[in-house]
């Protein structure tokens, strides 16, 4: 579903991401993890043509992204880190908005049923320059699943929303997966990982130190926490 | 205190510098010197018609209009500011998470733009129009025409901020009002003579300095400010608000253009921002009726120009300011995760443009229908849409979505003047020649649609 061969990404003298090699097949629910800074947002924006790498080749879908971005977007569903919808339609018509962007048809009752799984009908009538910052990251996540694509990528799905939420967002990605989609997640809290994800990659200073199975022997049953720490001295 | 104002001073200049790199913006003043020096260079061919105590006024008029500029800005801006960087981000909102009051954020912010925009502006002006005076052998005093017309520029500015706070206070009402005094003004100065123009207290203070004079200008700065802070109003998010779904609705009223959706979007936008649909009479409708009222003063200075020419080119002009409006509200990292190039987004903003061109359209043919020349109609409207064409498409292709902040970059406002410039005047001076040239504006479009297409191109390969 994605594959990327010696991604790279400079600002500057930063090393962004650093020669990464990721292969994440269909079916997966993948984790991104790695502390602040490290490179994974970075790496999100690679993977969805919304910049363009120093260096490497992604393809995601079978798609080259450099060469059609757009293609990937449109079979992609994804929520960027920092989510700005258009502020001063209400939240309803925002997701009309992308529907149209997106040429679906009969999105209304999938509208409903996001406002309803996640809790914030009242809210749905609402400018989203008002919404509070969990209940912006909701609508996020109803435009990401809107089109109903293969694939979903999100930077930090679980911020901001409070532990209710997070179950039912957690839930809903595990389903997901089951019936066969793929996500493709970043975080920055180990345990998440360790939860719903069926791999993972670490990411340090914008170089990939590990990548593989939840169940790779290499990590065994220690916390996860242990781990990282291990890779990262 | 200080303090405030020494870090505001430095997060004007960072915005600034970060929008277009810090060379492009520290040449700003060189370019506005070089225009402003050109200016009185061209003197040596116009003085036969126009008079050097008319070049003068004309000035102070210009900053003026300057200082009302930024002054509009800064109350326009700040909604802008909101939305591209978010509320806490800017230390004029930090009197939410800081102990200061707001006043004393807001008149710092006031004496900041002041000073920051004389370096800018004001200081570079004067230079250039005194070195270049001096060149052609003509002499100002330096020191009294910078002060004359910095004061011209902070009048311009002081009564802009009047002029939002009795917005903020008063909303509609106030909008009515105005529109109400100015139609006033229309009938009551319908004999308005080019004399009053003279009467501008900066400008008597250049040709007859008094003390008098002077305490007149420094109460017409300070009074409104004072005014202005005393009845300071800043909104707070208020009541949480709740709107009917029109979406659909007026998408499908708009579906005859290929970006109903967007339109759609740029219509709520419009609406239901600050300020809404009075944006239009505001910074569109009553600029046109001061010039509508102004020009034919202005222009009897400069003997056999065809006014409503000459109107309908500035109306055009006008109107693509409208585009400014539209792009205010949107950076391309919204749409950047959506299936959309550059491009799609800067096609739906000229779709929204050519619809709200409907408004200056009506100006310029219920003006030629009031100055009585029907049988120009068909002219003045192939004028008018060449025009406004040609200039949005140059917008476009020199600043894409970032039109406001870009026109401070030293590069891209000379391209922008040089573009344009020449093609308004050489359409004017075409049309003095013999009416009929005006058709040759035609030519202007496809021009433009060349422009535009470049422009789609450029865009896609930078943002992306
Ligand atoms: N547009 C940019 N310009 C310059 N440097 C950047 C830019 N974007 C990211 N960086 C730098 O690249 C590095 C990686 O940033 P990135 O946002 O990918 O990290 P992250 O893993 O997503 O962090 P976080 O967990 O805080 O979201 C950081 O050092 C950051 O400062
Ligand atoms: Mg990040």
């Amino acid at each position: 579903m994605i594959t990327a061969k010696n991604l790279s990404k400079n600002f500057g003298d930063t090393k962004a991401v650093d020669a990464v090699d990721l292969e994440i097949k269909k079916g997966e629910l993948f984790g991104l993890l790695g502390p602040n800074g490290s490179g994974k947002t970075t790496m999100i924006k690679m993977l969805t043509g919304q910049i363009k790498p120093t260096e490497g080749e992604v393809s995601v879908h079978g798609v080259d992204v450099l060469a059609d971005p757009l293609r990937v977007k449109e079979l992609t569903g994804i929520i960027p880190e920092q989510e700005t919808p258009p502020s001063f339609l209400t939240a309803e018509e925002y997701l009309y908005f992308v529907a149209k962007i997106r040429k679906l048809e009969g999105f209304e009752d999938k509208c409903e049923w996001w406002f309803s799984y996640l809790d914030f009908a009242g809210q749905k009538d609402v400018l989203c320059k008002d919404l509070s910052r969990g209940t912006r990251q909701k609508l996020m996540l109803a435009q990401a699943f809107l089109h109903e694509p293969e694939l979903v990528i999100i930077d930090e799905p679980l911020i901001n929303l409070d532990p209710l939420m997070q179950r039912k967002v957690k839930d809903y990605l595990r389903d997901y997966v089951s019936k066969g989609g793929t996500v493709f997640i970043s975080t920055h809290i180990l345990e998440i990982a360790r939860e719903i994800c069926s791999s993972m990659g670490i990411i340090y200073k914008g170089k990939l130190v590990f990548s593989g199975n939840m169940d790779d022997p290499a990590i065994g049953d220690r916390p996860l926490e242990d781990f990282f720490l291990e890779l990262v001295n | 205190m200080f303090e405030l104002f020494r870090s505001m001073m430095k997060e004007e200049w960072r915005m600034h510098s970060a929008f277009f790199g810090n060379r492009g913006f520290a040449l700003f003043p060189l370019v506005i010197a070089a225009v402003s020096m050109l200016l009185s260079l061209s003197m040596i061919i116009f003085w036969r018609i126009i008079s050097q105590t008319d070049v003068l006024l004309g000035i102070h008029y210009l900053l003026l209009f300057m200082g009302s500029m930024v002054g509009g800005f800064g109350l326009l801006g700040r909604e802008v500011m909101n939305r591209r960087f978010g509320q806490a981000s800017l230390l004029a909102y930090s009197s939410r998470t800081l102990p200061i009051s707001e006043r004393v954020i807001f008149a710092n912010f006031i004496v900041k733009d002041v000073i920051y925009y004389f370096f800018l502006y004001v200081l570079p002006f004067t230079v250039g129009f005194v070195a270049g005076a001096i060149i052609i052998d003509m002499h100002y005093s330096f020191f009294l025409l910078l002060m004359t017309l910095f004061l011209s520029f902070c009048i311009g500015l002081s009564f802009v901020f009047l002029l939002s706070t009795i917005y903020a206070n008063l909303g509609k009402k106030a909008l009515f009002l105005l529109v109400f005094i100015t139609v006033l003004f229309l009938v009551f100065f319908q004999g308005l003579e080019f004399e009053v123009f003279y009467r501008l207290p900066s400008f008597v203070l250049y040709t007859e300095p008094s003390l008098n004079i002077l305490i007149t200008c420094i109460t017409l700065v300070i009074v409104p400010s004072i005014i202005s802070l005393i009845f300071l109003k800043v909104d707070y998010p208020q009541s949480q608000k709740h709107y009917k779904n029109q979406f659909r609705k007026i998408s499908d009223q708009l579906n005859f253009y290929a970006y109903s959706h967007f339109m759609t979007k740029d219509y709520l936008d419009f609406s239901r921002s600050e300020g809404g649909a009075g944006k239009i009479v505001f910074s569109f409708l009553v600029p046109v009726l001061l010039v509508w009222l102004f020009l034919p003063q202005l222009l009897k200075a400069v003997s056999g120009l065809d006014t409503l020419v000459v109107f309908t080119v500035v109306v055009a002009m006008m109107a693509s300011s409208m585009y400014n409006w539209l792009v205010e509200f949107d950076m391309f990292s919204s749409y950047a995760f959506l299936p959309l190039n550059v491009a799609d987004v800067l096609r739906s903003k000229l779709n929204s443009y050519s619809l709200l061109n409907v408004v200056p359209f009506l100006v310029v043919v219920i003006a030629t229908i009031y100055a009585g020349r029907l049988n120009d109609i068909v002219h003045m409207v192939i004028l008018f849409i060449a025009v406004s064409m040609y200039v949005v498409s140059v917008t476009v292709y020199l600043t894409g979505l970032n039109t406001t902040f870009s026109l401070y970059s030293a590069g891209t406002f000379a391209s922008y003047v040089l573009a344009i410039g020449p093609v308004v005047l050489g359409m004017i001076f075409l049309a003095q020649l013999n009416f009929y040239l005006v058709l040759v504006s035609v030519l202007l479009i496809p021009v433009s649609l060349f422009v535009l297409k470049k422009s789609f191109v450029k865009w896609d390969r930078l943002e992306a």
